[in-house]
């Protein structure tokens, strides 16, 4: 059964649609929640929330667009809310300089030759090196590199201005420069 | 490397921290949609309950709202952070000396009282209330100013109103809304800063612009919390409402929120005016998680569970003063299983299942996660709803017979 039906059948109230969309997105979606909050199960509990919105929703839903993005924009923002809400930070003494190397890399769209990264040392640092970032960067990361989407994509599901999204981008670079100069001093 | 390698990286670092047969999501979703539904169900209900008697809003009021809302001066005013109200830059600007044709519309008319719910329903997010309504007030209804929502209250006896406004996309407003830079009092409200202002712009007879009016009986405050926009508004300084005050209106502002049992235990049964009993038995590792109370229905009503996400049990207590008013006296669907109980030697019900909310009214589903426990003891009706599996009538009893 594709996204359509599913959700034509929850509009008329049969659950079934839902539980089908929640079984085709839910490891998604947790996983998205997961790499904003980094706490697994207030991940779950953000998916969960949006999935009960989703029901509660269902009828503002344009059956002509696709699901998936219209979801995650639920899911990214609510984990935002918890984020911002729980504060979650790494220490600054767990941020290595590869890490800082690695989330500038992502962040660059050209990184020049001197600075391309193994990618056994991106399998080691990944997930670290984007829990260094605040959570709004987290969520443009998680974005860009695991939803693929768009930069205006990103800035329509963040309820953000574009010029935002592009400073996250480079806010990030730059913050963890200062966050390392002023751990080694 | 280039993006799909890093994707690809990506998933599969994701795949071993969060394997995806790991995650199993439906029982909890249900379980919570069930929940929800009752929650939904209260909340209309409770709303739907307010009918309003008097739809006498000053016209002021319904112009100044209209005005700050419609005009597209403001728009800018979201992206200026921490500046709450737009600054202006004198205390006094012209205005045009037209001479008002009472025969023709001089603006767009205020939008209809609505719910709360159907509010929700069409600004797509959960619109925080205040747990109670304040001291000398009545409440109207919620209101739609393009993309944001009001909720209005009205002072009893008339003279004055209390407005609160929240949106996710700013306030847009005219040069009338805006306030002087000394008339702006930075606060503090909970864990975020708010900004207060007493007055409004004002046009004296014979002059050609509008003065600002510091005494003026109009006090604002504006806050931004959780990505709402909120503006607190009271009109009026008729007696009733007279002691609403700055500090008053922060605090007010405090208790704004989305969570619907905000209520104390101890303000819960201020507000009810009757002995709301509670009970002295719950399941273990379940906490008391807040009260509300429907001034209308005069129904209290205790959620109680693991955390605000896992509502588990609610208690529902509501005077029987008539079988019309009583929304716990009502019978189940004719499909379900009605089980006759005994609770403290009265008679009560046990029964699985739910009231739903279609386009047609309340339509009752079976429902095994839901059990609900009605009885009526000294003129009080009582509900226990317990959302979760297995047989727990015992429990309920049990819980039902410990209510002090």
């Amino acid at each position: 059964m594709d996204d359509q039906i599913a959700i034509s059948r929850l509009k008329q109230g049969d659950l079934n649609g839902l539980e089908i969309l929640v079984n085709r997105y839910q490891a998604q979606a947790v996983r998205a929640a997961y790499l904003i909050l980094y706490d697994r199960a207030l991940a779950e509990d953000v998916v969960q929330s949006a999935f009960v919105k989703v029901a509660e929703r269902i009828h503002q839903f344009d059956e002509a667009r696709s699901f998936p993005p219209w979801f995650f924009r639920v899911v990214v923002n609510d984990a935002l809310k918890a984020a911002q809400k729980h504060r979650y930070t790494l220490p600054l003494d767990e941020l290595a300089e590869n890490t800082v190397l690695l989330v500038d890399w992502l962040t660059d769209s050209a990184p020049p030759p001197e600075r391309q990264l193994e990618e056994k040392e991106i399998r080691e640092n990944l997930l670290k090196a984007i829990h260094s970032l605040p959570p709004e960067q987290r969520a443009v990361i998680v974005m860009q590199y695991y939803l693929d989407l768009s930069e205006a994509d990103m800035s329509a599901k963040m309820n953000r201005p574009l010029s935002t999204i592009k400073w996250w981008l480079r806010d990030a670079r730059k913050r963890l420069r200062d966050l390392l100069a002023y751990d080694r001093s | 490397m280039d993006k799909k390698t890093i994707q690809a990286i990506l998933q599969d670092e994701l795949e071993k921290e969060i394997p995806s047969a790991n995650v199993h999501l439906w029982p909890a979703v249900k379980a919570n949609l069930v929940a929800g539904t009752i929650r939904q169900g209260e909340k209309m209900n409770s709303i739907n309950s307010r009918r309003i008697k008097r739809f006498a809003l000053a016209t002021a009021v319904i112009a100044s709202l209209t005005v700050a809302f419609v005009t597209p001066q403001g728009r800018g005013f979201a992206q200026s952070l921490l500046q709450l109200f737009t600054r202006a830059e004198t205390n006094s600007f012209p205005v045009d000396m037209i001479e008002p044709n009472p025969l023709e519309l001089t603006g767009e008319p205020p939008a209809s009282l609505i719910t709360i719910r159907e509010a929700e329903i069409r600004v797509g997010f959960d619109v925080a209330e205040l747990p109670y309504v304040p001291d000398g007030f009545n409440y109207l209804g919620a209101r739609m100013y393009r993309d944001a929502v009001s909720l209005e209250y009205e002072a009893q006896g008339g003279g004055g109103n209390l407005i609160l406004m929240q949106s996710q996309d700013g306030f847009v407003q005219s040069d009338w809304d805006k306030v002087p830079r000394d008339a702006i009092i930075p606060v503090r409200i909970g864990i975020v800063d708010g900004e207060f202002a007493q007055g409004t712009f004002v046009v004296k007879g014979g002059e050609a612009s509008a003065t600002w009016n510091a005494s003026a009986p109009i006090l604002r405050l504006r806050w931004l919390k959780d990505d709402l926009w909120f503006d607190l508004t009271k009109y009026g300084d008729v007696e009733a409402v007279e002691y609403l005050d700055q500090a008053g209106m922060i605090e007010l502002a405090s208790r704004v929120t989305t969570n619907l049992f905000a209520l104390t235990m101890e303000e819960v049964k201020k507000y009810a005016g009757y002995d709301v009993k509670e009970p002295a038995i719950i399941p273990e590792g379940m906490t008391f998680l807040g009260a509300s109370f429907d001034p209308v229905l005069k129904m209290a009503s205790l959620s109680i569970g693991y955390s605000e996400l896992e509502r588990i049990v609610l208690v529902n207590q509501q005077p029987v003063d008539s079988v019309d008013t009583c929304s716990l006296c009502g019978v189940v669907g004719a499909s379900a299983s009605v089980q006759a109980v005994q609770i403290n030697n009265m008679p009560g019900e046990y029964a699985e299942g739910v009231w739903e909310l279609t386009n047609n009214g309340p339509v009752w589903r079976d429902e095994p996660l839901l059990k609900t426990l009605r009885w009526q003891t000294d003129g009080q009706a009582f509900e226990i709803i317990f959302m979760g599996n297995g047989s727990v009538i015992d429990d309920l009893i049990a819980i039902a017979e410990s209510m002090k």
